[in-house]
């Protein structure tokens, strides 16, 4: 059956390169049979993945050993949960998932009916089969998943118990989809270019696509940072990883492009711009994969493959290549025909937030690169380590934050002084206050903090007195209540204040950010049966180790009470489990969470049969703020997107040429 | 190889074949639509809502405090007197061309249209009447 998987995948490659030749050729002889089959074809390679792709997934689930990729990352005690998520724990089967995601969304691309009159169309598909053909190539030649042993091995090695966590579920899907999403808005900006269409239509098409595949990466970032925060026990959610830049990248100029792109629909401008966004994202997520596939780098994310690199770089070569040659020889198509109006305008808000976007993602990108880049040129790898991400990041990401509570209040085109002072002084001076009253509550005097709260304060306003004002100059226009005003304006204009509602996420984002960074405490204590750690108003006393089977692993853990400020909260059981097959034991931390903070436990090490242990122990103060505001971000993006009503872009006006 | 498996392969392929022959066994061989590039004209309809939409954002980001007194008059000089022309436009207009049931858009508008810009399209078409009006007596006289 393994034979009929790999066949599958040999047929989806030569069909790919079928229907990408048909395409081309259709579309110059204008033969209308030979474009329907290659778009046949394009079905045909969905099909053909689907079918690698359940059978990988039935091979792991069923436990065939004798498929290497079942042996190396399954075993026959595994959950099955973890078994099916075994499908994307190696390089082979996530590069077939990457292959089966892209050809399920040429599928929809190709058969969406509103886009048949689309003369790009063809193009559109044509570029995409480019991508699937370059992954399929990879799958039946270098990375193949259903390679199989001349014998029948006993057991499975099993899966990386680090992997063994829900996360593995959502991390890797959420992301892949994300990834895999912006191959779709690359593409079509591709046809735009060779069709000579270079107007807004591509962005208007492909605006849901960018949008959701937006919402998909922010999410694989969230769910990396939760896993990294209940799995990998340092206390932490982000380390500034190479493989967790080479994801964050990607996010930081797609934010800028999901925004930019706003000013084209309404002004006509930044195409040049627009259009290097998507190729710089689109690349940085082929670039994001290299690194993990290539082996370049050892993380906890890589599974190194030099063959696959090479094949990663040279196609990431040749689509720059080809994007850039394309952008040149259609310059002339690109030059913008409006121009800023004003420097206190919406756009010119939406471009300065572009300017740091684009400023953090390149800053990033250097600091990723900067190790592979002195390591190749004089032979010593350099580590750039959090502190210069976080020293260059954090200015950028809080100027970034204010633009963010600065736009809203202002209009496309111009705004004057007195609008500005209007519409900032009631925000303004709240955030100032929260500023004084934090620095006089808050035992710890830091302005960096500080500031950073003073910024979200303001964000927060802003956003608030949007909703505030609009429904109440609606309830005055329309003559309904307020409420009623509130819910029709946010859902007549669902593009707009859904896009308010991302925003309010990124700020509770930023608020748990800004809590877990500055004011987390740590305590690192070796005690003996019956003694107390204390950390802030915290307090537990160790009463020794217990162990219990789990399957054919064994957990040992620590059972104890804890108390805040003399009141029992629940009991704190961080846990190392031993493995089977795996050499490493798994950190199991325990964390009582609230709102205001949680508090952190990580059984270290113990001696004497655990008569003494060493836990590390953490206050991390306001981090549930960063996953409450990661839903926020979700329930904002689909309210946005949502089909229907109020879905498409707001009215728009502009001085000169409406 | 066990017979599932050869069965298996055998429909991977025949679904393959199918999918890619079946347009030059059974379609047609038509226009390709993919060829076409249609520049759809924007109908009277789009143009009106486009207008009146951003009529409704002048107004309203007037009132929300975004636009100034001199920004707000300057807009409304320039968008008004479209909106006035397409309506005496859409006067002009065959049936076909209004709204489906041959209703005028003046005197039903269209559902989509915020309570907002539904006001607006009033005192547009007031307006119209009102210059409609003039213009006649200017012929009687």
């Amino acid at each position: 059956m393994a034979d009929v998987a790999y066949l599958a995948l040999v047929l989806a490659f030569l069909t790919s390169i079928y229907a990408a030749a048909g395409f081309v050729v259709g579309t110059k002889s204008n033969n209308y049979r030979l474009l329907q089959s290659a778009r046949g074809g394009v079905l045909a390679v969905a099909f053909l993945t689907t079918i690698s792709s359940l059978l990988l997934i039935y091979f792991l689930l069923s436990g065939n050993f004798t498929i290497k990729y079942v042996y190396s990352y399954t075993s026959t005690h595994l959950p099955a949960f973890y078994k099916f998520a075994a499908f994307w724990a190696g390089n082979d089967g996530s590069l077939l998932l990457w292959a089966w995601l892209l050809s399920v969304f040429t599928a929809i691309v190709a058969y969406s009916r509103r886009l048949q009159e689309d003369a790009g169309l063809p193009w559109v598909n044509v570029v995409l089969l480019v991508n699937s053909i370059f992954f399929l190539l990879l799958l039946i030649t270098a990375s193949n998943p259903f390679a199989r042993f001349d014998h029948i091995p006993a057991e499975g090695r099993g899966l990386n118990p680090m992997l063994q966590n829900p996360g593995m579920l959502f991390h890797p899907i959420t992301l892949f989809i994300g990834y895999v999403g912006f191959a779709v808005p690359f593409a079509f900006a591709m046809a735009a270019l060779i069709t000579k269409k270079v107007d807004d239509t591509w962005i208007k098409v492909t605006r849901r696509w960018s949008v959701v595949a937006w919402m998909f990466l922010t999410l694989g970032n969230l769910y990396g940072a939760q896993w990294a925060y209940v799995e990998l026990g340092w206390g932490g959610y982000w380390a500034w990883d190479p493989v967790e830049n080479a994801s964050f990248i990607p996010w930081l100029t797609s934010t800028a492009f999901i925004h930019s792109i706003m000013i084209q629909e309404r002004k006509n401008m930044l195409k040049t711009w627009n259009f290097s966004l998507i190729i710089v994202t689109y690349l940085l997520t082929l670039f994001g994969t290299f690194l993990v596939r290539s082996g370049v780098l050892t993380s906890v994310h890589a599974f190194g493959n030099s063959t696959v690199g090479d094949m990663f770089l040279a196609f990431i070569a040749i689509m720059l290549a080809f994007s850039v040659f394309l952008m040149i020889d259609r310059a002339h198509l690109l030059t913008d025909k409006q121009e800023l109006q004003s420097y206190l305008s919406k756009e010119s808000s939406f471009l300065l937030n572009n300017l740091l976007l684009v400023g953090s993602a390149f800053a990033v990108f250097w600091g990723t690169v900067f190790p592979l880049v002195s390591e190749a040129v004089r032979g010593v790898r350099v580590t750039v380590s959090a502190p210069f991400f976080n020293q260059v990041n954090g200015p950028i990401l809080l100027a970034m934050l204010f633009l963010m509570g600065v736009c809203p209040l202002i209009a496309w085109q111009r705004s004057s002084a007195k609008n500005l002072r209007d519409n900032f002084l009631w925000p303004m001076g709240l955030a100032l206050l929260v500023g004084f009253l934090l620095y006089f509550v808050l035992p710890d005097k830091r302005l960096l903090p500080i500031l950073g709260f003073v910024v979200t304060a303001f964000v927060l306003t802003t956003i608030l007195v949007e909703f505030f004002r609009g429904a109440r100059v609606r309830s005055k226009l329309t003559g309904d209540g307020f409420v009623i005003s509130l819910g029709r304006l946010m859902f007549r204009n669902r593009r707009r204040y859904g896009g308010y509602v991302v925003h309010l996420g990124i700020v509770l984002l930023a608020i748990g950010i800004i809590g877990s960074s500055f004011y987390k405490e740590e305590l690192v204590k070796t005690v003996a049966i019956g003694e107390e750690i204390r950390l802030g108003p915290y307090s537990m006393t160790y009463n020794g180790l217990q162990n219990r089977d789990q399957g054919p692993n064994v957990v040992v853990f620590a059972q104890m009470p804890v108390f805040r400020n003399g009141k029992y909260l629940g009991d704190a059981v961080p846990a190392k489990i031993f493995f089977e097959n795996w050499e490493q034991p798994r950190t199991e931390v325990s964390v009582l969470g609230s709102l205001r903070e949680d508090f952190y436990v990580i059984l270290s090490t113990w001696e004497s049969f655990g008569k003494e242990a060493t836990f590390k122990v953490h206050i991390n103060p306001l981090i549930a703020w960063m996953w409450i505001g990661g839903y926020l971000l979700i329930i904002g993006t689909l309210f946005a997107v949502w089909p229907g009503r109020g879905a498409d872009l707001g009215p728009k006006y502009m001085r000169g040429r409406p | 190889m066990e017979i599932g498996a050869l069965l298996l392969g055998a429909v991977i392929v025949g679904v393959t074949l199918y999918l890619v022959a079946e347009p030059f066994i059974f379609a047609e061989p038509g226009q390709p639509r993919g060829q076409v590039s249609k520049a759809k004209e924007e109908t009277l309809e789009q143009k009106k809502e486009a207008l009146f939409s951003a009529l409704g954002e002048i107004e309203f980001d007037y009132r929300m405090g975004k636009l100034s007194d001199e920004d707000y008059k300057e807009l409304q000089a320039v968008y008004r007197p479209q909106a006035v022309a397409l309506l005496h436009q859409e006067d002009k207009a065959p049936v076909p061309a209004r709204e489906k049931g041959g209703k005028i858009a003046l005197t039903q508008p269209r559902k989509d249209l915020t309570d907002i810009e539904r006001e607006i399209e009033a005192e547009v078409a007031a307006e119209v009447r009102r210059l409609k009006q003039q213009s006649s007596r200017g012929k009687k006289s």
